[in-house]
């Protein structure tokens, strides 16, 4: 991405860029979105709208490779807060004991929306897209609890939490700003969920996924998957007995 | 003090009443939590501890630990239950059974370290917590409903009609109350513990049990049908950076790594190899996914998800012994529809699995329709669905023979007039307190011994899995074991801090010093990291490690290390031992007034008197030299584990002739008060 | 055990395989040791040959065929009674013989068992083919 001049809403950037030529990617910039909004981090184009930077990375989650354990929810509080609790987890996972596989669970990670609704709804700045990362993150100092961007997302449960014990709204930020681990994170680190998932179903992209639900799905299942008795098809509906798998050794 | 890890209550109940109390932890936390915490509140709250089970007065505990709700790995889901039992025979002592799943950390999140629940409500009622506010409630429209279907209505009354929307819900009015995406976790009895059956059990979602004990019969006799929880609160973690490096070290370097194993098993889709690999989804030993499509199934916080959710959602969460339920056929489907309605009727599969004992009365001609035991189940369809479906109705609803065997195996057996003979002659293996046969008592001995000289079979898998499995299965698939035997009591050796000779299971090592420092060492370990800790025992203790660079387990370094992260505490190793030693005490005293007495503590007959028929594998030291043994034409010797008594009960400071603790003993671990109630009651071990 | 020449199993007659599949009396029964994570050792008594071969090779009565077998071999039968079991309680002397004689020069459980697999799956197959031949109904 471009190395891109935080401006003051309104301000026209040098040159004159057209919304055309933004999304093409003309100038080194990274395709965002171009959005009406007014008090957003972004700069302008020629054509008077306003256009925020692309996420630098999407969490892809393969729901069929989940097992339900919310290790991702704990550590994702943990990190950010030092605390454990689910209701602060930006990553929610719910699901129903007595349902039936794959339709049993429903995986709930932020989509870094190219288009972020919740950021445009956000009367402060607050939510905002990071300039250097292109996450969309909460600036909690300017956070004023209007919740507009938790009833912004257009998604179910909405991918923005109200945080009732600190008292500011918060989203998935790629843990770029998560100081109580060891590790760095944002796009260029390591994210505490895909780090701790212990069956490694979350992994990471650079590249704007598809914008529909399949675009945010990925098969992680690889024929060890399949060794354990596990469906490999992206439906989740075949389990063939895999390969043969190595030869039990001795560890040493 | 602690800085992290406890909310800082624990919620008590009085059903009786209606009142309810806020019990600060801190006054119980010296305890630890689990296991310790409830013994103490037990002992500080049931004035007469030689009630039965079903008395009003008997205190039930479901109790957390500061691991649970966090990142502590295999030690985040699961719930504590204590209380007298109404299972064990022929005394039913104050015991402990345990669940998985999420029911310990949405409790952590409401608020509460633990709930005890005493007295008996009037009519049926459950408890439904939600936050801080705790109400009792009207269980009338869901008594007489199985456990599954209980705990959808209870979701329903809780969260309103939108629960399963999968969106956030306050769970209050304003902005503040907190929300949540999850759906309460909720406990509840079936139609088995409504009918006080003795091996009625705790469902908690679909597969997790607290099956040990008969406490959903004590449920039951309270009226109490449900307890549900939801919670939007934080747990405090002392130091949460070092939690997480913790759990991604132990991941990285002792985790089955599922995209690129280093050990695999040698079959695919073999689940029983899953014992050494810890693969997720081995828990259902002998299910494939072969035709049933499914997901591994994890408790909350754990990092091997040993349980698996199916396609068909029959069975869902179910593992280990309830997924052998029912073995006469070997049709997946039916195996599964077996176990699925053990669930749903509230049934401890570890009593319930003895049909094979029926069927084999039947066969004998002693039972059936007229005969000598009556019974009008269709035995002669053994093999077939029909049949095991009749025998689990009867049993959670006390009809045909299942009025006999709701009071448990043991005590048909006595009322049939064949428990002498039958557990001499090993056609009924119940080898302690009327639990059936887990390990073989007659040469796995930390199980067998642990059992007897405690409350329950222990059901304790950390040593077992290394000593007896990893040598079985890897024989079983035609493969030498893993580590030679000398290296794996090495290395158990080094984990626990006990010479190797106490992992000699030969006829001269199980009588030996060494052995009956290692029975006791478990016995410490189990109550404070398994049972007052909250760590799975399908993954902790971590003794041995089989796919890494060396074998060197994670115990017992990283299990301080996470208590000092989550608790902000030092708690070394040694000190760990110590109060798991002061807890078994403390359980030991319970035990004592309830009528304990080393007179009591045999096993069954054929535990003695029958051999060993099959291969049992085993590390033994003979001529110097460690082998594996199959362990054949074996039995305990009676005199030999009267003086193995002996000498346990002086290693632990008990008066060898009664195994009552001494004074000096209880003392020494500041439980003076404990030998002031022995003395009361006259059992008081006498000084050496 | 090398395969050599393989002598086929002679056919068996009706009477004996319907005798061999008999339900049988307790004091008939075999009993093969399931190994189990969960329950330990396991002794299960069977009463019936099918549910023999269905405990001892994890497999369906329904679904064996020559080829046939399944790779869990997780249970345990004394070999030696098992043969005996087959010759005096099935009443098949044929079979036995085989078994015996698929078995000679291997001592390794598993080795014995996958050996001795084959001989099963045939000799099941053949009963099979007998009772349809004689049955619509076919014993379970």
């Amino acid at each position: 991405m471009g190395d891109i001049e935080k401006t003051v809403a309104g301000e026209a950037t040098e040159g004159g860029l057209s919304r055309r030529q933004f999304i093409t990617g003309v100038g080194g910039l990274g395709v965002g979105a171009v959005i009406g909004g007014l008090f957003v981090n972004g700069f302008a184009l020629a054509d008077d709208v306003l256009a925020i930077p692309a996420s630098g990375g999407y969490l892809l989650i393969d729901q069929k490779k989940c097992a339900g354990c919310q290790s991702c929810m704990l550590a994702c509080s943990l990190v950010h807060y030092g605390r454990e609790n689910t209701a602060l987890s930006r990553i929610q996972v719910t699901q129903n004991p007595f349902g039936k596989f794959p339709d049993d669970m429903v995986l709930d990670q932020c989509r870094q929306c190219p288009y972020p609704s919740c950021v445009d709804a956000c009367p402060t700045g607050a939510m905002h897209a990071d300039p250097e990362t292109g996450a969309r993150m909460v600036d909690e100092g300017k956070c004023v609890g209007c919740e507009r961007c938790v009833n912004a997302c257009p998604f179910t449960p909405s991918r923005v939490q109200w945080n009732h014990e600190d008292k500011h709204a918060q989203k998935c930020d790629l843990c770029l700003e998560s100081p109580y681990w060891s590790r760095d994170g944002g796009p260029d680190g390591t994210r505490a969920c895909e780090a701790v998932c212990p069956m490694k179903a979350i992994t990471f992209t650079k590249e704007i996924p598809i914008q529909s639900d399949a675009g945010y799905e990925v098969n992680l299942r690889n024929s060890h998957w399949g060794h354990l008795g596990y469906p490999t098809d992206n439906a989740g509906r075949v389990v063939s007995t895999g390969s043969t798998g190595s030869a039990a050794s001795a560890s040493h | 003090m602690a800085t992290g890890g406890y909310v800082g209550k624990i919620l008590y109940v009085n059903l009786t009443d209606g009142r309810t109390e806020e019990i600060p932890t801190e006054q119980y936390e010296q305890w630890g939590g689990g296991h310790g915490m409830a013994s103490a509140l037990f002992w500080d709250r049931v004035a007469d501890k030689t009630i039965d089970g079903f008395h009003p007065d008997n205190l039930v505990t479901l109790m957390t630990s500061p691991f649970s709700g966090t990142l502590v790995p295999s030690a985040s889901g699961r719930t504590e239950v204590t209380g007298i039992g109404v299972q064990a025979y022929p005394i039913a002592w104050y015991t402990r059974s345990n669940m998985g799943g999420r029911f310990s950390g949405e409790l952590k999140y409401a608020g509460f370290d633990g709930i005890a629940v005493q007295g008996r409500a009037e009519k049926p009622v459950w408890i439904n917590i939600v936050n801080n506010k705790v109400t009792i409630e009207d269980a009338s429209g869901i008594w007489g409903m199985d456990t599954h279907a209980s705990q959808e209505r209870i979701w329903e009354l809780v969260g309103g009609a939108d629960t399963n929307a999968g969106d956030w819900q306050a769970l209050s009015t304003g902005r503040d109350s907190g929300r949540t995406t999850q759906r309460p976790a909720v406990v509840a009895i079936g139609p088995a513990g409504e009918n006080l059956n003795r091996n009625a059990l705790l469902l908690h979602d679909a597969g997790n049990a607290a099956a040990q004990g008969g406490f959903g019969a004590v449920f039951g006799s309270k009226n109490l049908k449900a307890i549900s929880v939801i919670g939007t609160g934080s747990v405090p973690v002392a130091d949460p950076a070092l939690l997480m490096d913790l759990r991604l070290f132990l991941q990285e370097d002792y985790a089955y790594d599922v995209d690129d194993p280093i050990l695999e098993s040698p079959v695919p889709d073999m689940n029983f190899y899953g014992i050494i690999t810890r693969h997720p989804g081995a828990s259902p030993v002998l299910w494939q996914g072969a035709g049933h499509p499914n997901r591994p199934q994890g408790c909350l916080g754990c990092f091997r998800a040993c349980r698996r959710r199916w396609n068909n959602g029959i069975a869902n969460g179910d593992a280990c012994a309830e997924s052998c339920y029912w073995m006469a056929s070997t049709d997946q489907d039916d195996r599964m529809a077996a176990t699925h309605l053990l669930d749903q009727m509230g049934l401890n599969h570890y009593d319930v699995k003895n049909h094979d004992y029926l069927v084999a009365l039947y066969k004998m001609g002693i039972l059936g329709p007229g005969k000598q035991i009556e019974s009008n189940l269709p035995y002669e369809k053994y093999d077939k669905l029909e049949f095991i479906q009749a025998y689990t109705s009867a049993i959670a609803n006390r009809e045909d023979i299942g009025a006999d065997l709701a009071d448990g195996i043991a005590r048909a057996a006595v009322k049939w007039g064949r428990y002498d003979e039958d557990t001499t002659s090993g056609l009924l293996k119940l080898p302690n307190w009327g639990f059936s046969e887990h390990y073989d008592p007659r040469v796995e001995v930390e199980w067998s011994y642990g059992s007897i000289l405690g409350d329950r079979d222990i059901n304790e898998h950390g040593v077992n899995t290394h000593v007896h499995w990893m040598p079985t299965v890897q024989g079983m698939f035609g493969m030498a074991p893993l580590v030679s035997a000398e290296e794996l009591v090495t290395q158990i050796s080094n984990a626990t801090g006990l010479p190797p000779e106490g992992w000699d299971y030969s006829e001269e090592g199980i009588y030996a010093d060494p052995k009956i420092a290692a029975v006791a060492w478990h016995r410490h370990y189990s109550r404070f990291w398994i049972q007052s800790m909250s760590m799975c025992d399908t993954a902790w203790p971590n003794l041995v490690r089989y796919a890494g660079p060396d074998n060197v387990g994670a115990t017992p370094t990283v299990e301080p290390q996470f208590y000092k992260a989550v608790t902000g505490k030092d708690l070394s190793y040694e000190e760990s031992l110590e109060l798991g030693r002061k807890i078994w005490n403390l359980d030991r005293a319970i035990w004592i007034l309830q009528g304990r007495h080393r007179d009591l503590e045999v096993h069954a007959n054929y535990v003695y008197e029958v051999p060993t028929s099959a291969p049992y594998p085993l590390p033994v030291k003979e001529n110097g030299e460690w082998t594996y043994s199959t362990c054949l034409g074996r039995t305990l010797d009676r005199e030999k584990w009267e003086a193995v008594k002996t000498r346990f009960y002086e290693l632990e400071g008990w008066d060898a002739a009664t195994g009552w603790p001494t004074r000096a003993t209880l003392a020494a671990m500041g439980l003076e008060q404990v030998a002031d109630e022995l003395a009361a009651a006259g059992k008081l071990g006498a000084e050496a | 055990m090398s395969d050599g020449i393989k002598k086929p199993l002679p056919e068996p007659d009706e009477a004996m395989v319907r005798h061999a599949i008999r339900e049988l009396d307790f004091a008939e029964r075999l009993e093969v040791h399931k190994m189990n994570p969960a329950t330990g050792n396991e002794s299960i008594s069977v009463y019936k040959f099918p549910a023999a071969v269905d405990l001892i090779f994890e497999t369906r009565w329904s679904q064996v065929s020559p080829q046939g077998g399944n790779h869990a071999g997780i249970a345990w039968v004394d070999l030696g009674r098992l043969v005996a079991w087959v010759r005096d309680t099935i009443g098949d002397t044929d079979f036995a013989d085989a078994l015996s004689a698929s078995t000679a020069g291997t001592s390794a459980y598993k080795a014995q068992m996958d050996a001795m697999r084959p001989v099963f799956m045939e000799r099941i197959a053949q009963y099979k083919a007998v009772l349809a031949a004689h049955d619509t109904s076919e014993a379970s």
